[in-house]
Order: structure tokens, then sequence, then C-alpha cells
């Protein structure tokens, strides 16, 4: 009896002593929000740890929550694929800048279709998520894919089910393309979806998509690559069918004025051009102007300034399109007058 | 005479002082022992409070009718009760359906039919069931599960009962085999071995007295499980019966992950839905406002839900029984 | 005639008697069939995983390597810290229930509300603690997962104390009592000492409870890819480790998750079958 009471007293007096060693330590810079770019960001906090010791720590929860942790001030920055309108930044004392670009795939798990066989346009995929299109042999898109051996099996929507800035990509090019989606269903983080079922994140969604047979969804494009998925090619607004690449990614973004737009929003969907990607996104950071602790805050922006000087390797491995430097530059000039760095 | 006091000298004690800081000592244990107690109500009221607080912006916006409203719907901003705690009710209903006829096979078998040597090992092993944690339940689910849900056993099925009239409108599609029924499955066999374990105690508490006549007058052994075990064992089988159930409402992890996370009112059991505690942990990250607050008032209503079931339980087996 | 009408009735007794057995037979297969399947699955895909990695390095970013060593840091920090505080409050209420109140109003009120929030459904109790503490605390903190821990593990603990103290004979507390002692005492060294492995059995069944729940942390404790010593900020622990990673499409990252889940699993079940050996259970 005593010899457990000593046992356990020294246990604790161990355990309480590393916790207050550990709790010393400098505290994280937390930020939450887009899963579009969780797997770059995460590889870039993982090279600015080995770099400067320090951590940055992403939640990836998507664009919605983590705006709602921005707001609630549990975290020090917010990314997301929508850009906050003039207004909310306004009200709230934020500022955002770009971040990466990159491009959503449509992705499918249809036996007997390989990754890339496919070509979708603005009018099939409308028709697919608006459920008018139910099977995979239909018409329309055997008439696009002329040699496929598309299967009668019925499809299986799969949107995601959280407040997600891909969400709004993609319902943003379907309400471009399509003024039946456009009225019924419109663009948002979340939406009233017709037909098929959620899942939680870009990650919930990969993972879904490869465990139903039929299944189709919109994600991401690294999160396609990292999991063997099938992926689709689009025809784009000029009528020319194109891969999903970093270069149709690059011709996508390419078309965006960052520096003219006032708090740099710029939506890339549709864009002309012949070897655009018509389903292109970009993610925003955001951050307090002023913060209650400033120390974190330039600690945020120190991460990103790496992240735009030394990240583009990481970025392009990934399949991201990097924001150029010449946009770069504007923005942390920018971070002078928003954030009053130095 | 023998010298009890083994020659202690006790005119130098002061009796009165040491009772006096014996008085003290007990008061002290005392006054901490009734804290404690305390402390476990007032935590009770606390979660109470909160919850009623939190979630009484839904009630302000929709009154008692967010009770039955059919919509739940984030992005137009409406709430309603139904879709979230349908689900629950039906998966724990179609739950206990199945596992209440396979636990008390469980328990009779090890009653009655288990040879000595093997009742410990396979009461253990049930037993060990219980502990894995719902997570576990909830990734085997998913892997295992849904794929052969999906592919076999729903195609199955809509293909015979879902021609069936009437019923038939439960087993349609879409069945991508995340679903009430692929959720029901993964709480069945969840709450398998808490509902055995307890029907298990509670036919051992059977006078063998009792079971030995009636195997001497020529029963059979089902005819004694059925007409005298139950029968005695009643009120404990339905309060066993009954504990479960307030598991399987309450059950989160194992659910969220089979339920599919869709908040529209179907008929069909097959297709992706939710419960309440499913909906709660996939959007409650996110949620704020009016949306944040319905998701507490639904947390309050399965509260209360899980709550009635348990004070129905212990009417009916007294206190004498295990969880 | 009469002799065909019993050997009819009989043969139709027996032929369902053989029935009801065959299905209860079924039944305690399925059972096993059950745990055969989750065990296997966990097996299958778990010690594929395992690697001195996974006992090493923290969770990772998808490419790369790691493991969950911050996870596991993390379910024991908050899991100890938890029954800390739960286990001595718990078995000083189930001491007052028994001992100095038992069988008044009050007391058969109390211990009804204990059961409550003993089947409270556990993501509830996430909930209050997230309202409670996480969004005063502006943040996801280990304090956070501890109180959501120690609410769960409280009532078990109380409620097996109150169970045990019932267990010990009244003649031992009338026999403390003629020697004098102050009550205290005699309830610290005597009838503790007597119930003491029925009260530690309760305590290791709540810590196998506590370190596998998931719905009471996912808000609280929150996770992190990164090691997190202190008791501020978000920390992994292994179940919602686990929930995450098993999210992920990566390969790898999904193979980290059914390592997390084998070993939270072999870690509950060796506490649960401790336990049970202490415990001395019936057979």
């Amino acid at each position: 009896m005593n010899l457990i009471r000593k046992f356990a007293a020294g246990a604790a007096a161990a355990a309480l002593s590393l916790t207050l060693a550990g709790a010393s330590l400098a505290a994280d810079i937390t930020g939450a929000g887009s899963s579009f770019i969780n797997p770059v960001l995460s590889k870039w906090a993982e090279g600015y740890k080995a770099a400067t010791s320090n951590t940055v720590n992403y939640q990836s929860v998507g664009s919605g929550a983590g705006i709602k942790q921005l707001l609630a001030k549990t975290v020090v920055f917010g990314a997301t694929d929508k850009p906050m309108s003039d207004g909310d930044l306004e009200k709230n004392g934020l500022a955002q800048f770009p971040m990466i670009s990159g491009g959503i795939v449509v992705t499918y798990n249809i036996d007997g279709v390989k990754p890339g066989e496919l070509v979708f346009d603005g009018e099939t995929l409308s028709g697919i998520f608006l459920g008018k299109i139910t099977k995979w042999d239909d018409a329309a898109l055997k008439k696009l894919n002329p040699d496929a051996k598309l299967p009668s099996t019925p499809i299986s929507v799969v949107y995601r089910a959280d407040g997600s800035g891909t969400t709004f990509n993609f319902t943003n090019y379907l309400s471009k393309v399509s003024p039946e989606w456009k009225e019924k269903v419109g663009s948002d983080t979340a939406v009233q979806w017709p037909v098929g079922f959620g899942a939680k994140g870009s990650e919930g969604v990969s993972t879904t998509v490869a465990q139903t047979a039929g299944s189709i969804s919109y994600v991401e494009y690294s999160y396609v690559v990292a999991n063997k998925m099938g992926f689709s090619k689009m025809k784009n607004a000029a009528g020319k069918v194109v891969e999903p690449k970093l270069d149709t990614f690059t011709a996508a973004a390419a078309n965006a004025d960052w520096k003219g737009a006032k708090n740099f929003n710029v939506i890339v969907t549709n864009q002309p051009g012949d070897n655009t990607w018509p389903i292109a996104a970009s993610t925003w950071v955001v951050l307090y102007k002023q913060p209650a602790d400033k120390a974190l805050n330039d600690g945020a922006l120190d991460f990103f300034k790496w992240a735009y000087e030394k990240g583009q390797k990481d970025a392009t491995s990934l399949n991201y399109v990097a924001i150029p430097d010449s946009v770069s530059k504007v923005v942390m000039e920018s971070w002078k007058k928003d954030f009053g760095t130095k | 005479m023998v010298d009890a006091t083994n020659g202690a000298d006790f005119s130098r004690v002061d009796v009165a002082a040491i009772t006096k800081t014996f008085k003290l000592q007990d008061r002290i244990f005392f006054f901490m022992t009734l804290a404690s107690a305390a402390l476990v109500v007032l935590m009770l009221l606390a979660i109470l409070v909160v919850l009623v607080i939190d979630a009484l912006p839904t009630f302000q916006t929709y009154g008692l009718s967010f009770l039955w409203g059919t919509v739940w719907s984030a992005p137009t901003e409406k709430f309603g009760a139904v879709p979230a705690v349908m689900g629950t009710l039906i998966s724990s209903l179609i739950a206990m359906l199945i596992a209440v006829p396979i636990s008390f096979g469980i328990a009779i078998f090890l009653t009655e039919l288990c040879p000595g040597p093997l009742r410990r090992p396979i009461g253990t092993a049930i037993e060990l069931l219980a502990g894995v944690p719902s997570i576990i339940y909830g990734i085997v689910g998913l892997f295992v599960l849904v794929p052969l849900m999906q592919l076999y056993i729903l195609p199955f099925l809509i293909a015979t009962i879902g021609q069936v009239p009437v019923i038939g409108y439960l087993f349609q599609p879409p069945a991508p085999g995340v679903g009430l029924l692929t959720a029901s499955l993964v709480l069945a066999i969840m709450v398998l071995p808490f509902i055995t374990a307890i029907t298990r105690d509670v036919f051992l508490t059977v006078p063998p007295m009792l079971r030995e006549s009636a195997y001497g007058m020529g029963m059979t052994t089902w005819e004694v499980a059925r007409n005298i075990l139950i029968p005695y064992t009643r009120r404990g089988l339905v309060g066993g019966v009954m504990l479960g159930l307030g598991r399987a409402l309450g059950e989160t992890m194992a659910v969220t992950f089979v339920v599919g996370s869709v908040t529209r009112l179907q008929a069909s059991i097959i297709s992706p839905s939710t419960t309440i505690s499913a909906q709660i942990a996939n959007t409650f990250g996110e949620a704020d406002g009016l949306q944040l607050s319905s998701l507490i008032a639904l947390g309050l209503l399965l509260f209360i839900l899980s709550f009635c079931v348990l004070a129905l339980a212990k009417w009916m087996i007294g206190r004498s029984d295990s969880f | 005639m009469e002799d065909t009408i019993r050997q009819n009735i009989m043969s139709r007794r027996y032929g369902r008697n053989r029935l009801m057995m065959t299905l209860s037979v079924v039944a305690a297969g399925l059972g096993m069939f059950f745990l055969a399947i989750i065990l296997g699955t966990l097996l299958f895909h778990g010690v594929s995983s395992l690697s001195l990695d996974v006992f090493t390095m923290s969770i990772p970013a998808e490419g790369s390597r790691g493991g969950l060593l911050n996870a596991m840091y993390g379910t024991a920090m908050v899991t100890f810290f938890a029954i800390l505080i739960a286990a001595p409050i718990g078995i000083l209420a189930g001491t007052y229930l028994i001992e100095y109140a038992n069988g008044s109003k009050l007391a058969e009120v109390a211990k009804f509300i204990n059961d409550i929030l003993l089947s409270a459904p556990s993501i509830i109790i996430g909930v209050f603690v997230y309202g409670a503490i996480v969004v005063p605390m502006r943040g996801n903190s280990a304090i956070a997962g501890i109180a959501a821990l120690a609410l769960i593990a409280l009532p078990v603990v109380n409620r097996t104390t109150q169970d045990m103290l019932l267990l010990v004979p009244n003649a031992l507390r009338e026999a403390t009592a003629a020697l004098g002692a102050p009550r205290w005492k005699s309830m610290t060294h005597v009838i503790y000492r007597s119930a003491w492995t029925g009260i530690l059995t309760g305590i290791l069944l709540a810590v196998a409870r506590i370190s596998g729940e998931t719905a009471p942390l996912l808000f609280t404790a929150g996770y992190s890819k990164f090691m997190n010593a202190g008791f501020t900020g978000p920390i992994a622990t292994l179940p919602v480790a686990i929930n995450t990673l098993a999210a992920d499409p990566g390969e790898d990252l999904k193979r980290l998750a059914w390592a997390g889940a084998l070993i939270i699993t072999v870690a509950i079940l060796a506490i649960n079958i401790i336990a049970r050996l202490m415990g001395g259970r019936r057979q």
C-alpha cells in the first residue's frame, strides 16, 4: 500500500515536472481552415520547423470552420478558399492575402475506367450534380466519352459536408456554366445539394470516393494524386479538352489580376484561354490587423514570408501554383500597412 | 488481573483534547466527502444549465416547433430536429432488434449449455468486446462493413425486400454503403456485450432449486429458459435492454463513420442519413450562431432522451444490478 | 392413439429445443465471430504498420516519416491527470453516500444523479466542457481534455466505490468504532483496506474507459501534429489521432491510424484483463 503511494507520488511528480517544463516553451503559431491548402501548408510547416525550429500548427478543418475559429480568436490565422468580402474584412479588422493557387478536379471511382480517361464539360457536370444524369452510361456522358466503357451503375454524388472553400469554387464554376445551377443551388461554402451525401474535408471526400463504387466528387488535385484516384479531363471555356496539370493550373492563375483587386479578391474559375484549367482556385490567409498577440502575428507573417521565398519548390512538387514573385512582393509590401511589419 | 494497558500511564493523557482533535479530523473528513458528493450533483446541474442556456437561441427562434421541424439545412439557416432524432431512434431501434435476441442467445448458451471450462473464457471474451473503444468499431465498420454492404448486402436487399410493396419504401437506392442500416449493425455489435453481460448475470440469480425442479419435471432446456428463466428475471432483462438502448442512443464515434451525414429526411433506411450524435460530431467544429445553438439543442434532446431511458431502466431493475 | 399424440408432442418439444439450442450456440458463435473480426482486422492492418518510428516520432504530413509519439503522450498525460482528479473525488463521494448518508432520501437522489452522469452521452460532456472551458480559454487545451475525461471517470469511480463499500460487512464497521479511533481513521485504515481491491479495479476500469474516448476530446483537447507537453494549446490524443488519420486518403497516414488503433486497443484490453484478474470476477 505504502509502496503504491510512493510510486504514485513519484510518477505524479515526474509527470508534473515534465508538463511544466513543456508549458514553459513558446506558444505555437496556430492556424486553421482550408483543406485545399493543407498538403502544401503542412510541407511548408515541416520545412519551416527544420529551418527555424518554430512550430506552425495548422488544422485542416475546412474554410468555414477556419474563419469561425479566427473570429473566435482561437487561432492566429485562418485559411480560406473563399475570399472574405470587403465588408467582412473591414468589420472584423482583418486583412487577407493570397498564398497559393491550384486546381480542383473531378474525381470518380468507376470499375473499368482509368484515371484521366473521362472528359466532362460544364453542362454534364451540372447535370450530374443536379441529379438529372443518374447513371454512368447516360447518353450525354457517352457522347463526351465515346471510347470509354461506361457501366450502367448509378452515380453516387459525394460532396463536402463541411463549410468548404473548395465547394465554393466548384459551385462558382457550375454557376458560371449552368444558369439552372445558379438559380437552383448557387455558390457558397455550403449549399443545398440536390443529390448525394457528404464527407468531411477533402480528406474525407477522397477516402469516401475511393471506397464507394460509382461515386463522383470534386477535390483538390494533390489529394487525387496522393490517393491514385480517378480524375477527369475537362472541356474549358474555350471548348478545348485540357488535363489537370501544373501548366493548365498556371494558365488559369495567370489571368488573375492580383495587384489590381481590392483585398486581393480574385476568383479564377472558368477563365479564358486554350490551355486553361476551368476549375481553378486560390487560398487566402487571413489575420487580424491589430491582434491581441503581435508577436504571434509577426511569427505567422515570418512563416508566410518564408513560404513565399523558399516554399515554391514544395508547392510545384505538389502541383500547386505558387504566387508569382512580383505579386508576393506587393503582398509583403502591403503587410507594412496592414499589420505594421517593418 | 491482566494489565490490558500494558503499564501505560493514562493519568497524563488529556482525553478531552484528544477527543476534540478526533472530532475535528472527523468533521474535516466528513466535509470532504460531503463536498465530493455534492460536486457530482453540481456538475450534472452545471451541464444541464449550460446546455439549456446555449440552446436557448434556437428555441427563441422556433419555439417548440423545432422539435417537429423536418428541415435541417445549414446553408439556408433552417433547423429542425426531426431528421437527426429520427436517425437516432431508428438506428437504435434496429440495433436493439438485432442485438437483443443474439444477446439472449449467448446468455442462455453461457448459463445452460456451455461446458464448464469454456464458460470463463467465452464470458471474458464477450466482456472484452465491451472494452474495445468505440472508434475502433467505427473504423472497422467503415473499412470492412461498408464495402460489404455496398457491394453485396444492400443490392441484395434492394432486389428482394425493396420490391415488396409498402416495406419496399424502406429499402430504396441510393445505397453507397453508408447509412442507417449500416450504423444499426455496428451499434448492434457494440451493444451486444453489455446486454449479454447483464442478461447472464440476471439469469444466474435464478435460484438453482427452481431450475433443477424444472429440469426434474422433464422440461427441455429451451422450455426452462422460456418458462422459468425469462419470466423470473423479466424486470432485470428489460432493465438491461433499456441500459443497452441508452448506450446505443448516445453512441457517437461508431456511428459517425458509417452513417453518412445527410440531413435530408428520407424513407429509405439504407441511404446515407444522420443521427444526433453524428450530426454534432460532424458539424460542431464549424458551427456558430443559430446552427451552434441548434446542435446544442439536439444535444439537450439526446441528454433528456437517455435520461428517460435510464430512469425507466432503474425503475425496472432496482438498484441491485450492474451498470 | 394417445401414444401417437404424446409422441408427436414430445418430438415437437424436442425439435423446438434442438432448434433453439442450435440458435443459441450460433449466437455465441456470432459473438466470437465479431470479436475475431475486430481483433483480426486490427492485427492485420495494425501489425504491419508498427515500426520504431511509430513510437519515436510525432505525426507527420503525408509523405514524410512519422509516428504517434505525441498522441500516445497526450493520451497518457490527459488520462493520468483526469484520474488524478476524478479518483479521489469519486472515492470520497462514494464514501459519503454509503458511510454517512446511506438510506437517506438525499443520498438516493445523489446516487441517481451520479448514474445519470454515468450514462450521459460522452459527446454531450464534450459540448459542455467546450462551453465552460474552451471558449473562455480561447482555444483547445489539455486542461479542457482533462476536465472532460475527469467528468466521465468521476461517476464510474463513485459508483464502484459505493458498490465495494456496500460489500464491507457492518460488523467490521462496528468493530472499528469500538476501537475508539476517529471515524476517518477507521475508514481509511480498515474499511478502505478491505474494499481496496474492488476500488482499484474500478479505477482501472475507469482508466480503460476514458483512454479510449474520442468524442469528448474532439472539441476540447483538439488535435495537433506536434508534440505538446504543456497544459495549454491543442494536444493530440490517440483516439482523436486515429479519427483524423483514418479519414485521410494518404496510405501512410491511414496505416498510422491502424497502428494507433492496435496500440490503444491492446492497451485497453490489457488494463481490462489486469483489472479482472485483480477483481477476481465471477464465473
